[in-house]
């Protein structure tokens, strides 16, 4: 099996709201310095269930594509080094952070590029954007069924998988045939795997296949669906009371009286 | 451009009644015909659909699109997008809006890419531009920390609207409007996916997004063990719930399907009580609309008290039992 697992790179996602600006003109919110690139969190869980299909099967082959801007081999590497096999970079100055239907259809080309890709699998949102587009959009421009917020698979022959993910209330399980999309959510059976010496080794070997948009073809300008009209930090009114007390577990019986008066409970 | 064709908005119903988040969906979009001075229409994909059309009218529906077979008793992606896709379609709408619910967040983006159109997803405010007449529509981003108004370019104009964001209308029975029977036109042969079977969470008592009050712990709670303290204290109340951070439901220290935020469940209790939560902005996203938040937390720099009304510094293994004790009495004199 040939698995592509689409990994995005961007600004450490829990890093304060104080350490970013706001670019009025760009209408961009910037990060400091001081904010690191990290893998989008939720695509570690797409990378994790391309590799549990691989924990079961020696010949399936992972491939890992990212699509944007300023990649850093560092961070953009890890999934390698978690056991993905080879890495795609989509890269350009036009390809900053850029609305989902241009990365749907700049990831679908890098797809039919690397061919024969039988299973893509994405987290369930970017951390930083939370549109939860991109993998809905490479499914319907390939013409393939989509699981999303997947958080289990199982390869059980006959070219379907047994997927199960989320849904009101609970989970369900369906099957899919393949080839096929999934979106994946934290609340996988265990944690993405740690990074291996081995593995951290062979990424260091493994040398990027890098492309343009226009290498795929692509006239991005032409692909923008969505504008940013405006951005801007939201505004908190909320002015805190503290509750105090002799000690821990008087200050807890003067909050509760005072939950009271102010008839809360 | 199929501008006068107005609002389309795609509701949800289960078990034979609509979702609250279709009362939201019908508000909202309500504003919006209103203010181009178009219809607003709703869609209703399901099993039994059909007996909630007026109900949908009551709500402010001029017409009501309904799709009622079997096939639809559960959300299935590979037969409800082609039948969603058939309904827009045939209403040829200006506007389309759907709910970030388990089945919308699913639906939407996929419906947007078949119509070759933009979507703003999770928005919290939608507005009508007067001297465009285009959409605005107002979302969250970064884990919630920070706001973008986006537009939509292409036709239609698509949002998702996050749920409790937006306050639900009001029926109004005496109001008259039109059902159509849309035929779905959808192979259930033809699905490359079969359900299965579904695992609802058992759960005892009030559901979490539905809860009066809710107690929410985080990593500060240390362990499983701490959470059934929480229980205790939630029980208390009527109407209360557990909820936790995605660092507590990570840990396994409570179960996955109580997180509570941007990516777990949305709750908009009276009460929420965030004890050991630091307030990360991805898990603000899933509280803010609570009435009152009320924090415990040794660190008295943490995020959380700028979210909160009421506070108390301090180690929650000796503020919660006393706290639980007085509320216990309060409730009972
Ligand atoms: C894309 C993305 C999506 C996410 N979605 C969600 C989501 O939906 N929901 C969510 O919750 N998180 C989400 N997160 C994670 C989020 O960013 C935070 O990491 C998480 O909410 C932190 O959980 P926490 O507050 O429990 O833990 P921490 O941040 O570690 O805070 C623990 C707190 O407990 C306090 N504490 C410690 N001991 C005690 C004690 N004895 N008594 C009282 N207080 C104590 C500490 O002072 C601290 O403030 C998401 C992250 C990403 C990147």
């Amino acid at each position: 099996m040939r698995i592509v697992t689409c990994v995005k790179q961007m600004p450490d996602p829990e890093s304060p709201a104080s350490l970013y600006s706001i670019d009025d003109v760009n209408k961009k919110v910037v990060p400091s310095s001081n904010v690191p690139p990290d893998v989008s969190d939720y695509d570690r869980y797409g990378v994790e269930a391309a590799l549990m299909l691989k924990d079961k099967d020696a010949d399936v082959h992972i491939s890992v594509v990212s699509l944007g801007i300023d990649h850093s081999l560092d961070v953009i590497k890890r999934p390698v080094a978690m056991g993905c096999d080879d890495l795609y970079l989509i890269q350009g100055e036009d390809l900053d952070d850029p609305d989902p239907s241009i990365t749907s259809h700049g990831l679908v080309a890098a797809v039919n590029q690397i061919g024969d890709v039988d299973l893509i699998t994405f987290g369930r949102q970017s951390g930083n954007r939370d549109q939860a587009s991109v993998g809905p959009g490479v499914a319907v421009i390939l013409g393939w069924p989509c699981v999303t917020n997947a958080v289990d698979l199982e390869d059980i022959g006959d070219g379907k998988l047994r997927v199960e993910r989320l849904s009101e209330g609970g989970t369900e399980i369906v099957e899919v045939n393949l080839p096929a999309v999934l979106t994946f959510s934290s609340e996988m059976p265990h944690q993405p795997r740690y990074a291996t010496m081995r593995g951290i080794m062979q990424a260091k070997r493994v040398e990027p296949t890098i492309w343009s948009a226009s290498d795929l073809g692509l006239d991005v300008a032409s692909l923008e669906k969505i504008e940013v009209l405006d951005v801007f930090f939201p505004t908190s009114t909320t002015e805190v009371e503290i509750i105090e007390g002799d000690s821990p577990a008087e200050a807890g019986r003067a909050l509760a009286q005072r939950l009271r008066e102010a008839r809360v409970i | 451009m199929a501008y006068e064709n107005g609002v389309l908005v795609y509701g949800e119903a289960k078990d034979g009644r609509l979702l609250s988040i279709t009362g939201e969906l019908l508000n909202v979009g309500r504003q919006l015909a209103d203010s181009l001075g178009q219809p607003l229409s709703a869609a209703l994909i399901g099993e039994g659909t059909a007996e909630l059309a007026q109900e949908a009218i009551a709500l402010g529906a001029d017409k009501v699109f309904v799709v009622d077979d079997a096939i639809f008793a559960e959300y299935l992606h590979d037969l409800h997008v082609p039948a969603a896709v058939n309904v827009a379609k045939e209403v040829d709408p200006y506007i389309i809006l759907a709910g970030q619910t388990a089945s919308g967040r699913d639906l939407a983006p996929h419906l947007a890419f078949h119509l070759d159109t933009g979507i703003a997803i999770d928005c919290t405010a939608l507005e009508i531009d007067s001297s465009t007449n285009r959409m605005r529509a107002t979302r969250p981003f970064s884990g919630g920390n920070f706001r973008q108004v986006i537009g939509v370019k292409t036709q239609p104009q698509m949002a998702t609207i996050r749920s409790k964001a937006i306050d639900g209308a009001a029926p109004d029975t005496s109001r008259t409007g039109e059902v159509v029977n849309v035929n779905h036109g959808v192979d259930a042969s033809q699905s490359r996916m079969k359900f299965i079977e579904s695992k609802p969470i058992e759960s005892e008592g009030v559901r979490l997004e539905d809860a009066d009050v809710v107690v929410s712990g985080g990593r500060g709670i240390g362990g499983p063990e701490g959470f059934e303290g929480l229980e205790d204290l939630a029980a208390i109340f009527d109407g209360g719930a557990v909820g936790g951070s995605r660092a507590a439901t990570d840990s396994g220290f409570t179960a996955p399907e109580r997180m509570v935020g941007i990516t777990g469940v949305i709750v908009a209790p009276n009460l929420y009580m965030a004890i050991g939560i630091s307030g990360a902005s991805q898990h603000l996203a899933g509280c803010g609309g609570a009435k009152t938040i009320v924090a415990i937390n040794t660190d008295e720099e943490a995020q959380i008290f700028g979210s909160s009304s009421f506070g108390v510094v301090g180690d929650y293994k000796q503020v919660v039992p006393a706290f639980a004790e007085e509320v216990k009495k309060l409730l009972q004199g």
